[in-house]
């Protein structure tokens, strides 16, 4: 499979799980990986994401709340 | 260093606790404590304890401050906005030697780059050609420029108190356009076509929020309506420009005129921007073909096939970037994507080419 293939098969159930705000392409260890956006690593999170899928490393990245970046009062 | 600088200047939803303590006489006064002010934002559940993290701020602040690579030190919330936390802010991602709770309070780390030295909105600086001056030769992006504006500059739609940037001079049948998001310039769906745009945006005029005479440079024409149900892949709008009052270039010390040849975003690849909070900074693309659900101050947006980019040095974007144009590091300045969305380190944009197709526009540059 190709990771396209896998971002299409595993997003949406990627998505449903709590704390989860993004996922997609990424590069690891000169390979593609599965990129996954987190609120905040928890270790209900580290237990509920996989490792690999597809046979692509899945890399997961703490990013706080994804908001739109306007200033305003 | 500075004390309890905290960059989040925004006023409703989740930032509302930092920015109430933070920014109190920026935002509209209120008689609410900060722990009110949460329990409201979040329905009326239980709000964070802010005391605690008051207490372990006191204590702890000297010694937090001395740890080369901090910045600042404050009290706000973890990210889920349920318990209240030490904000420390750091210089980069990597510095180290910073526990993760003090007293039982958690830390939460916002890695936000250098912080410039006065927060405040600039007096009036007479619209001279260089934009906000701040004595020391860097162009202030917030400030007041004479016409024709340089791209990366702070606007906003007139109906709110806020501030974006301006993303580029975009050409459509001949006549040119300022080209940013959807809510910067139509306030997420709710502003009138026709409504007028102005530099810079209300939440950076003086006093804050005014309206300048002969502020405006262009009228909103055109946004892609975002959907709060289904996907999104844009969030993107065109206003009505002229030549004599939006230019195509960065102001000086930026890329210059973007190309007007656009490049599809690839992992690893060097980009920059130049916008209203951060200036012009430098970035590499982390992922591509993303799926991210983004809040908005009407709720939560899910995007796809979005453009994930970090920092190199700090943050590559903060509140008020918004509509900043992502070009290539590299002379050419090939236009990638639209900035319109960010983490404490990361920041999300929409793909350029798809950009320009929604709107039917094509780049204004070299």
């Amino acid at each position: 499979m190709t990771i396209s293939d896998v971002l299409a098969a595993h997003t949406d159930s990627l998505m449903r799980i709590p704390g989860v705000t993004g996922v997609g392409e990424g590069r690891m260890a000169g390979g593609p990986s599965v990129h996954v956006l987190v609120t905040r690593i928890t270790p209900e999170l580290r237990r509920r994401l996989p490792t690999t899928l597809g046979g692509y490393p899945v890399n997961v990245v703490e990013t706080g709340v994804i908001e739109a970046q306007a200033d305003s009062n | 260093m500075h004390r309890i600088i905290l960059p989040l200047a925004r006023c409703a939803g989740r930032t509302v606790v930092l920015a109430v303590i933070a920014f109190a006489a920026a935002c509209s006064p209120d008689s609410t404590t900060p722990s009110d002010s949460a329990d409201l934002a979040r329905g009326g559940t239980p709000g964070p304890d802010l005391r605690a993290a008051m207490a372990a701020q006191a204590r702890h602040e000297a010694s937090i401050m001395a740890i080369a690579g901090v910045e600042g030190v404050g009290v706000g919330t973890t990210t889920d906005g349920r318990k209240g936390a030490l904000v420390i802010l750091t210089e980069h991602a990597a510095v180290g030697g910073i526990r993760r709770e003090f007293d039982g309070v958690p830390v939460r780390l916002i890695p936000t780059g250098k912080i410039i030295a006065d927060p405040q909105p600039k007096g009036g600086n007479g619209g001279g050609g260089g934009g906000g001056g701040s004595g020391d030769g860097a162009v202030d992006p917030t400030g007041t420029f004479a016409r024709p504006v340089p791209i990366g500059v702070s606007i906003g739609n007139v109906g709110s108190c806020s501030a974006g940037t301006l993303g580029a001079r975009v050409v459509k049948g001949g006549q040119p356009y300022i080209l940013s998001n959807n809510h910067v310039l139509a306030e997420e769906n709710e502003a009138q076509a026709g409504s007028e745009i102005i530099q810079p945006g209300r939440f950076d005029t003086a006093p804050q929020c005014s309206t300048p005479a002969g502020s405006g440079i262009a009228t909103l024409s055109q946004f892609v309506p975002i959907s709060f149900s289904g996907n999104n892949t844009v969030d993107a709008a065109i206003a009505a420009t002229t030549a004599g009052n939006v230019g195509t270039a960065t102001f000086s010390g930026g890329y210059g005129e973007p190309s007007s040849t656009t490049a599809t975003a690839a992992v690893n690849m060097a980009v920059q921007k130049c916008g209203r909070t951060t200036g012009c900074t430098r970035g590499t693309v982390a992922a591509i073909n993303a799926t991210i659900n983004v809040q908005y101050t009407r709720g939560v947006a899910r995007f796809v096939n979005q453009v994930v980019i970090t920092g190199r040095r700090g943050a590559f974007s903060r509140s008020g970037d918004s509509g900043s144009l992502i070009v290539t590091d590299n002379a050419s300045a090939n236009p990638v994507a639209l900035l319109f969305a960010g983490g404490q380190t990361t920041t999300i944009g929409n793909p350029i080419n798809a950009v320009l197709s929604a709107l039917n526009v094509t780049i204004d540059g070299k």
